[in-house]
């Protein structure tokens, strides 16, 4: 099922600045799965070009105080979400955040309307990429 | 020319009358369910007093006299919560667009009334069409109904103030006598509930 009907959501739009990076991201979905909370949830798949793991560490958002790393998983029909201190993408792999897997959760915006979202993914100190998304209700 | 004309008409007259059996046997939700589980013994929802999206107590009177899908969740789940309900409703639809009926009512009931309130629920389940009912309350009440239908749910503190809830991801379907009837595992997709619900309604 589509992400876009699961959710009734729609990608508005979604760049990465860092094409030619080995890190690549695509299919990017930030959208606010609960009308009573101000916070949003981001989906988005993560592709390693390169030879090396890459692991993420840490993601900033200037619109979102805490970013943070989540997984659900479903077992013996029990949903339990649990936080990831770090996200290890393989060499040559993709990592795929989506609904009821991996996602992010986008805690305490720090304004009252955010409509565009800017997400950057760390390894370390590192800055790995700037991801632009729009939010959707 | 007479018998060949009454012939012909017997044939077609009987091919007609098999085409009106076959659509109808096509009709019938004859077979097992599939996905979900009947129980052996229908199971009546003990006695419970939650509060419901607009404020009023809703006990298990409130279950009786159609069939409900429920399902135990809470609206600050990212995902788990918002994709049953969209397949719930989304299952709903399809059979509403089949002139299916009796078409269930779709009850969310949360497993986190600390931050669920009535107006927080309210606003929660609109977002999945008409027919659904948005349920929250004491926690000791929220433990009875759930403790007899073997719904599981925890809070989990998060450790940095904050909290999530694990929680049973289940579908439940309460009859018409307001009775525990079946149960839909995870994962869910809206051909299992369009499939299955008619079958587990037609066996009474």
């Amino acid at each position: 099922m589509r992400i876009a009907t699961i959710l009734l959501l729609v990608v508005l739009g979604a760049c990465s600045n860092n094409a030619e990076a080995p890190l690549i991201a695509a299919d990017i979905v930030v959208a606010r799965p609960s009308p009573t909370r101000s916070t949003a949830v981001a989906y988005i798949t993560l592709t390693n070009a390169s030879r090396d793991p890459i692991v993420i560490t840490e993601i900033r958002s200037p619109q979102f105080a805490r970013v943070e790393i989540h997984e659900t998983r479903i077992e013996n029909d029990i949903s339990r979400m649990r936080r990831l201190t770090e996200l290890i993408i393989p060499p040559r792999e993709s990592v795929r955040l989506e609904p009821t897997g991996k996602h992010l959760m986008l805690l305490e915006p720090v304004t009252d309307d955010v409509r565009g979202v800017e997400l950057q993914l760390f390894s370390g100190d590192a800055l790995l990429m700037r991801i632009g998304a729009k939010v959707t209700r | 020319m007479r018998f060949s004309r009454f012939f012909i008409a017997i044939v077609i007259g009987t091919a007609l009358a098999i085409g009106i059996f076959a659509g109808y046997r096509a009709r019938l939700p004859s077979a097992a369910p599939t996905t979900a589980t009947v129980l052996p013994q229908p199971l009546p929802l003990p006695e419970f007093e939650l509060i419901d999206q607009f404020g009023n107590g809703i006990g298990p009177d409130a279950f009786r006299g159609r069939w409900d899908l429920v399902f135990f969740g809470f609206t600050n789940c990212p995902d788990v919560c918002p994709v049953t309900l969209t397949t719930l409703a989304s299952a709903r639809g399809r059979l509403a667009e089949a002139r299916y009926e009796p078409l269930p009512r779709i009850v969310f009931i949360s497993v986190d009334p600390e931050r669920d309130t009535p107006d927080a629920v309210a606003r929660y389940v609109a977002h999945f069409g008409d027919d659904v009912l948005g349920v929250t309350g004491e926690l000791s009440e929220l433990r009875r109904l759930t403790d007899a239908l073997g719904i599981y749910f925890e809070r989990v503190e998060s450790g940095d103030g904050d909290y999530t809830v694990d929680h049973s991801a289940v579908v439940l379907v309460i009859d018409r006598e307001g009775r525990f009837r079946a149960v839909f595992g995870s994962p869910h997709n809206v051909e299992s509930f369009e499939r299955d619900l008619p079958r587990i309604q037609a066996a009474g």
